[in-house]
């Protein structure tokens, strides 16, 4: 069993790709729905919502495929113009369910 | 006697016609409309403006005049909001342009061309196919018509750069210049709209056959004086259609079960016999066993294209019935239960919101899941994967999903030839706008199931099982036409194109190992796509 610790200081390690039959990006469509979206979990087909936070980590990643953890952070809290503290816990949060629902892949 | 139900609505401006003239009753003259017992055609003409097309209201009439006014006002959103299938085409030569226009449900595909210094529209790909001069291959597209693509996400092109097809409430507008601007007529905003859900599944699912009734009414009075048919199954959609038919017109409507040994799993004449003494409607058995894809070529090895590569040779079924519907019968308009299955995901608020996404979601997992690169080979699989090939698509709102919409879109040709009308009350806008409203408590499990079981006055408790799936059936042709296929496979325009897997499907059914061919829908248009490839010329034009 790795501790909540441990799994933080792992994740530091990791690399996240985007798995392609489980995003879509479209501009027009992603505009109007104000950066929400739905991406689709391809092992249980199911699809789950995105809110705008989810969707700018999704993007960051799509156009940077095997981006370190602490740089999607970073790029992160460029986007959102917030501190890197304050947004590290819930890029983590985010990319860890991700990865549960097969539309990330860590490497 | 039968019309001749050949012809179709074909309309051809020569650019003189459209740079410098104007006359109307020299563009009217250039108008070519079938005379048809239904539906009617629609042909106004004054000095200033042409008026022509098609139109099935089914929410009430609209007249010719009424039409012209909504044309010259350009209130176009006053026709696309009925529950109507109609194309109609409209030049104003004061103000030198022409605009047609497509109805929301669907019903009348419409192709257009500004190939060789003509705007060619019709209602049939292949008129407007055979006029072209030079025809340019979209490798793209065709990729997505093996994929059934239409049924994911309305087109708005066909396989030939020349030949443009406009998707339901579209606006077409081609002004003097010969500019051309597409607009849909329904907003993405009107499409989300909010929905409150019933408080109570018996509430919604009364409210929905009472939608049903009024539904069906209005499609009976717009057939007013025809001779109406029905198609029935042992399934649930066509049993409500014909179950509202036959309250309306006891006795006048002539019902039509397709059956064969092989087909057991899609309808089991049993349950229809046993629906059928329930509700006092007498059903005439067609015994299809004979009409698979390709039958009707079955006398010879070569197969002639006739011109369009989504009905040709693949639809016998259809095909066959309808002609016997017509020819033995004098049927005018056929129900049928079609659209019943979309109904039930109405509520799914995800297809109105992100329709690109789910598209593309449903194409690309369901074919991966099922093995498409065993037919496929890596260039159209590449083509396949591409998102790119999404993400650049325009938007198209619809109250209506892409599948129910492709229906009339694709198979057009099969209904007008054969001159039975088709209609689906279970797609109607009106239908689906309820449906939407379903409660939470009829989501889970089977929705068709728990919706129609509380409606045991209506259906038979033999018909709460699960359909299977006729793999006999279908997969008949590969049997039956494998000496047709494989010389056909073997001259493989898609095979050297790198898009098909040919010299392996000709492997497997030389050696006739049937059973590993998968994906036999997408075998299927891969042959009609190869009669049709095999007789025209074409430029390819990579992705």
């Amino acid at each position: 069993m790795i501790s909540r610790f441990k799994r933080k200081v792992l994740i530091m390690d990791k690399s996240y790709s985007i798995i392609k039959r489980g995003v879509l990006f479209h501009p027009e469509l992603d505009e109007l729905n104000d950066f929400r979206t739905v991406v689709y979990n391809w092992k249980t087909s199911i699809t789950l919502g995105v809110n705008k936070f989810g969707y700018q980590i999704l993007k960051i990643i799509d156009t940077s495929p095997g981006l370190m953890f602490e740089e999607v952070v970073s790029q992160i809290s460029r986007v959102r113009g917030e501190a890197k503290w304050q947004v590290e816990g819930k890029v983590r949060y985010f990319l860890n369910k991700m990865v549960n629902e097969s539309v990330v892949i860590e490497a | 006697m039968r019309p001749d139900n050949s012809q179709h609505f074909f309309a051809q401006f020569p650019s003189k016609a459209l740079k410098n003239e104007w006359m109307a009753e020299k563009l009217a003259g250039m108008v070519k409309l079938p005379k048809r017992s239904f539906p009617n055609p629609i042909f106004i003409r004054s000095e200033r403006d042409v008026c022509a097309g098609y139109a099935v209201i089914y929410d009430g009439t609209i007249t010719e005049g009424e039409l012209l006014f909504i044309c010259r006002r350009r209130a176009w959103k006053e026709l696309i909001n009925r529950s109507a299938d109609l194309v109609v085409v409209y030049v104003d030569c004061r103000e030198r342009k022409v605009y047609v226009v497509t109805g929301q449900m669907g019903g009348f595909p419409c192709f257009y061309s500004l190939a060789d210094d003509c705007v060619t529209i019709s209602t049939s790909f292949s008129r407007i196919n055979a006029c072209l001069s030079a025809r340019h291959l979209l490798l793209e597209n065709v990729v997505e018509v093996l994929l059934w693509h239409s049924g994911s996400y309305p087109c708005d092109q066909t396989i030939v750069e020349e030949v443009k097809q406009l998707p339901p409430a579209t606006l077409l507008t081609i002004d003097s210049g010969w500019k051309t601007q597409t607009q849909p007529l329904i907003s993405w905003e009107e499409t989300v709209e909010p929905v409150v859900p019933f408080s109570s599944a018996l509430g919604f699912v009364d409210e929905l056959v009472a939608t049903a009734t009024g539904v069906v009414a209005g499609y009976l009075k717009a057939a007013k004086n025809l001779k109406i048919g029905s198609q029935l199954s042992s399934g649930f959609d066509s049993s409500l259609v014909c179950y509202l038919v036959n309250r309306f017109i006891d006795g006048k409507a002539v019902y039509f079960t397709e059956h064969s040994p092989l087909l057991v799993q899609d309808t089991n004449t049993e349950i229809v016999a046993k629906f059928c003494q329930r509700h006092g409607i007498m059903t005439q058995l067609v015994e299809i066993s004979d009409l698979y894809q390709f039958s009707s070529a079955k006398n010879g090895l070569k197969v002639e294209s006739r011109g369009d590569y989504v009905t040709d040779y693949g639809f016998e079924r259809h095909w066959g019935l309808n002609t016997r519907m017509s020819n033995d019968y004098g049927i005018d308009a056929v129900f049928s239960g079609e659209g019943g299955d979309e109904l039930m995901g109405s509520h799914l608020s995800e297809w109105k919101k992100f329709p690109i996404q789910m598209g593309y979601f449903l194409e690309v997992n369901t074919y991966m899941n099922y093995g498409v690169d065993k037919v496929l080979a890596p260039k159209a699989i590449r083509i396949f994967n591409n998102r790119k090939r999404w993400a650049k698509k325009r938007v198209y709102p619809s109250f209506i999903s892409p599948s129910a919409l492709a229906i009339g879109q694709q198979y057009f040709p099969l209904y007008w030839e054969t001159g039975v009308w088709h209609m689906m009350p279970l797609a109607d806008p009106r239908m689906v706008k309820v449906a939407a409203r379903m409660p939470k408590e009829l989501w889970k499990g089977t929705r068709k199931q728990n919706v129609w079981s509380l409606r045991p006055d209506i259906f038979i408790p033999e018909q709460f099982v699960p359909k299977g799936y006729a793999q006999s059936w279908w997969e008949r042709f590969l049997r039956e036409r494998k000496d047709l296929l494989v010389g056909i496979l073997k001259k493989s325009v898609l095979g050297e194109m790198g898009l098909i897997r040919s010299g392996e499907l000709v492997r497997l059914l030389e050696a006739e190992r049937f059973e590993e061919i998968s994906l036999l829908a997408v075998v299927q248009l891969a042959i009609q796509l190869e009669i049709f490839l095999q007789k025209y010329k074409f430029t390819m034009v990579e992705e």
